[in-house]
């Protein structure tokens, strides 16, 4: 098995190094609020996900057995926890609402589009069942592999196929009038 | 998987990339650090206490030793009542004797 590129920040930080803390939060930070604004659909409550996933970081990062799980896979288990818990506690999912990230290296005309069709998958997203939206956004949005995904969520490689089959049906059906562009 | 699945991924994958070119917030950042900070004060302060208790060793042993003495104590508080009890044959005995010495010598 491939040496955890993480391991010896997490073991670092169980020590109590504030600078190997900073530099696991600058290696995960992006990655995770992105999967959590997507999952959630409302950036401020994704930042509160992602801020309750390092803490549990912080309290269990002592008791850290390196040559387990992959520490990425563990820190994203605890991000969809994170946001299912949001999810059960809100009880409806939101649809209208989607974060907009505008790049200012854009044009007005391209930015706008960009909100559109970001907008346009997140209400497509939010229309899924949570299990299939994780599946969709861990193997296609954030580009892991089935195996993968399959360890994050705890299920087996055959069950995440079938949510991804799901998922994308639904999601073609949702976002058919994106076809056209 | 179809050309309108290729579509859709390619389409989920550039959401994705633009998506993840947003950093995070420093204030974000700031709020996940202080957390840190906090549960490292917080473990400092459980072990300088557990140092204190018994130093050098591992949380769990004076843990361990709380626990035991507490069972012991617990043990010894809920047995003492039934050895320690009054016994009620001695106090009969000592009760004073209604005697009149003065009246049957005379």
């Amino acid at each position: 098995m491939a040496s955890d590129p993480d391991g010896e920040l997490v073991a670092r930080v169980g020590a109590g190094d504030r600078a190997a803390a900073r530099l696991l939060v600058a290696r995960h930070v992006d990655k995770l609020l992105a999967l959590a604004r997507r999952m959630l659909g409302d950036g401020a409550e994704a930042e509160d996900a992602v801020q309750d996933t390092f803490l549990k970081l912080w309290t269990h990062a002592a008791r850290w057995q390196p040559g387990g799980a992959k520490f990425e896979t563990w820190l994203f288990r605890v991000a969809i926890n994170a946001c299912y818990d949001r999810l059960r506690k809100r009880g409806t999912v939101s649809l209208d609402e989607a974060p907009e990230s505008p790049d200012p290296g854009l044009s007005p005309e391209r930015v706008l589009q960009n909100v559109e069709l970001s907008k346009s998958i997140q209400a497509a997203l939010d229309a899924l069942p949570p299990r299939q939206r994780v599946a969709i956004l861990l193997c296609h949005y954030e580009g892991r592999g089935n195996a993968d995904a399959a360890e994050i969520l705890g299920i087996g490689v055959e069950a995440v196929e079938s949510l991804l089959s799901r998922g994308r049906r639904a999601l073609r059906a949702s976002l058919g009038h994106l076809r056209e562009d | 998987m179809n050309d309108d699945d290729e579509r859709l991924i390619a389409l989920l994958q550039d959401a994705g990339t633009r998506d993840r070119a947003e950093p995070a917030s420093l204030a974000l950042s700031a709020r996940i650090l202080a957390d840190f900070d906090a549960a490292l004060a917080r473990r400092w302060s459980v072990s300088r206490l557990v140092d204190a208790v018994w130093p050098g060793a591992p949380a769990w042993k004076p843990a361990f030793a709380l626990g035991l003495s507490l069972v012991i104590g617990l043990g010894v508080g809920a047995l003492l009542p039934v050895y320690g009890a009054p016994d009620e044959t001695s106090i009969a005995s000592d009760a004073s004797p209604g005697l009149d010495f003065g009246g049957d010598l005379r």
